[in-house]
């Protein structure tokens, strides 16, 4: 009994933004047409990747610009081991035979883009993990360069500025929703873990966590390998949703729209993470439409328009609401707003102000 | 024997660009913890500002390329970051990226994204010849004004009142304030000067390229970053090493490369950077040590 009371315990953050994530999906999934579906998938794959830069960011405190990376890298990996050898004797000429004769299964070849993904992540975590937070944040968005960099000029063997075709197709939206549920559950399971307790203690208080043992930066690195991992599938599933890979695709404009979603949401709670996704993906949704100019006649918003959306809704929020719509609270079952925490953050928030003045 | 000079000289004037926005960075951090995503953005105003007196006057194109980039910085201050003066660095450095999107996106929907030219003088690209060398004449124009822009904010800040309340307020902002140095006028100070090294930079620098798009900021921006860490958060002087260190390091990699690998660069480039933070992650000149 004990072992489930704890199970609950760890996993609770997740469980209400669970249901409420399986819920619309779910109905959405009835309800909607073919090209409805193709969005939900996208934004399924788009949760997982939020979830997982969630993972580093919001435990760690630190902001990554660079997660869209791991992304990149989790999708071409899929890539390269699904499509048909003959399809890739074209695009990836360079790639050496056992790879180019390979045709895996995409659930496979995702398990590996993960393992792949982690293994990078710690390579890159060792040296970057010793910065200061702030050091190490903006050396992130040096990450992402290098990596776009690399894909997009090692054309025999990523396709290039190319963009690859012929990935298999994604699973059912509900299998997708599984797989959200899973790294929401893991996220949830890393934030209450003692790992993930000692981090959120430095992200708070950095001088007497550090007092009280908790190696910071060794912390950091479980955190930001397991977030490159949850996002390297989220990448996956992406390059099998949209069936096409390319590069242009895993940069700035989606390290914006990714972290535009965390900002909204507030990025100081995995309830946050999931509100945000859910609030800009219903946003974008409408303005693509009125970009189509289909939604409502004789409207028609210029093309580019859903990026400044994007843009003001991040820039909006960290002016008005820095802490985002869920203020870094969780949404927990039981308690629905608890009122407790949100106390003391607010303490805390009035102290630091006082402190600052 | 030419090449050889010829590379120094583009090492120096490459370094000089990424001197100047090395130092526009690191004096925002500097006073206000600050990592200034939106620096890249000072550029591509700039850029933008050239094509309005664009063949008309070279001065009076100069002159408002000043202007625009200047009210630029002050707009960006008051606007986004002063609301968010007390937050914590990773929220200001955050909504300085959301800062950057936005000004860059919106200048992508007005311009669909085209690439824009502009006109410079004939004579600035005719190479100056020393005794069967060849040397662009841009390159030192770049090298020179960026080291006489750099001694002009030496004597500022270290024989005005305004540049030493500058630096008190970078050393410790609220000692600074309670012994009477008005926030507001530093702080708006160090984004005017900031906006007039990236006015200077970005007028030289986009005379070298000739055109641009929206996106022309990016690179500067990481150039400009990448600096100030191999030099140290915090640390002027670190930023304009920095700044030169990285010139030299790329087009040293240019002349080494093999052909086939010159498209990886960059990427070498930034890795070279993070093995050097592995030895020195405070950066080569790093003062500012943040709590853990």
């Amino acid at each position: 009994m004990s072992i489930l009371l704890n199970a609950y315990l760890r996993i609770r953050p997740a469980i209400l933004p669970g249901l409420c994530l399986a819920l619309m999906v779910l109905v959405i999934d009835l309800a909607g047409g073919r090209s409805t579906d193709q969005t939900l998938s996208r934004v399924l794959c788009l949760m997982i990747v939020v979830v997982g830069t969630y993972v580093f960011v919001g435990n760690s405190g630190i902001v990554s610009f660079g997660q869209v990376a791991f992304m990149a890298i989790g999708a071409y990996v899929t890539a390269i081991l699904t499509m048909r050898p003959n399809v890739k004797k074209n695009f990836l000429p360079d790639l050496p035979d056992a790879l180019l004769q390979m045709q895996l299964d995409p659930w496979l070849a995702t398990v590996i883009a993960l393992f792949v993904v982690a293994a990078v992540a710690l390579f890159v975590a060792l040296p970057l993990m010793r910065l200061s937070g702030l050091a190490a944040g903006i050396s992130t968005l040096a990450l992402l360069a290098v990596v776009y960099e690399t894909i997009s000029n090692a054309s025999g063997y990523t396709g290039g500025q190319q963009t690859l075709l012929g990935v298999p197709k994604a699973p059912e939206n509900p299998v997708l929703l599984l797989v959200a549920l899973v790294a929401l559950v893991a996220a949830a399971w890393f934030q209450t873990s003692r790992y993930g307790l000692m981090l959120r203690a430095s992200r708070d208080e950095p001088n007497a966590a550090a007092s009280l043992g908790v190696r910071t930066k060794t912390y950091r690195i479980y955190a930001f390998v397991l977030s490159a991992a949850i996002v390297g599938v989220g990448g996956a599933f992406y390059a099998q949703a949209l069936r096409t890979v390319s590069i242009a695709s895993f940069y700035i404009d989606m390290t914006a729209m990714t972290l535009a979603m965390l900002v909204v949401g507030g990025m100081r709670s995995l309830a946050g993470a999931v509100a945000g996704v859910v609030v800009i993906s219903l946003a974008l949704d409408l303005v693509r439409r009125l970009e189509q100019g289909n939604l409502v006649s004789g409207v028609t918003l210029p093309a580019g328009s859903t990026e400044v959306l994007v843009g003001m809704a991040m820039l909006a929020m960290l002016l008005l609401y820095p802490a985002g719509l869920t203020r870094g609270r969780e949404f927990l079952p039981g308690s629905l707003w608890p009122k407790g925490r949100a106390r003391d953050i607010e303490t805390h928030r009035e102290a630091a102000k006082n402190d600052a003045v | 024997m030419s090449s050889l000079v010829q590379g120094l000289v583009d090492a120096l004037s490459i370094g000089s660009t990424y001197a100047l926005v090395a130092l526009g960075v690191a004096l925002i951090f500097g006073i206000m913890r600050l990592i200034n995503f939106a620096y890249g953005e000072y550029f591509m105003v700039a850029a933008y500002a050239m094509l309005a007196f664009d063949q008309v006057s070279l001065a009076l194109s100069f002159l408002f390329v000043i202007a625009a980039v200047v009210a630029f910085s002050l707009l960006t201050e008051r606007v986004a970051f002063r609301p968010l003066r007390n937050a914590d660095p990773s929220t200001l450095m955050i909504t300085s990226f959301a800062v950057s999107y936005l000004v860059q996106k919106v200048a992508i929907v007005a311009t669909l994204g085209e690439a824009r030219t502009v006109q410079i003088p004939e004579s600035w690209l005719t190479p100056l010849q020393f005794g069967g060398i060849s040397i662009g004449k841009l390159e030192i124009i770049i090298t020179v004004a960026a080291l006489a822009m750099m001694g002009g904010l030496n004597l500022l800040l270290t024989r005005t009142a305004l540049g030493i309340q500058m630096r008190a307020a970078a050393q410790d902002f609220r000692m600074a304030r309670l012994l009477g140095v008005a926030a507001d006028r530093v702080i708006m100070s160090a984004f005017a000067i900031a906006g007039f090294l990236a006015a200077i930079g970005g007028f030289l620098y986009v005379a070298k390229l000739g055109s641009f798009t929206p996106a022309i900021g990016l690179p500067i921006l990481l150039a400009g970053i990448v600096s100030t860490v191999i030099g140290g958060l915090g640390s002027l002087k670190g930023a304009v090493i920095g700044g030169y260190l990285l010139g030299a390091i790329q087009v040293l990699l240019q002349i080494i490369l093999p052909s086939d690998l010159v498209a990886f660069r960059d990427a070498l480039v930034f890795i070279l950077v993070i093995v050097l933070l592995l030895f020195k992650p405070t950066g080569l000149f790093g003062s500012y040590v943040q709590r853990v």
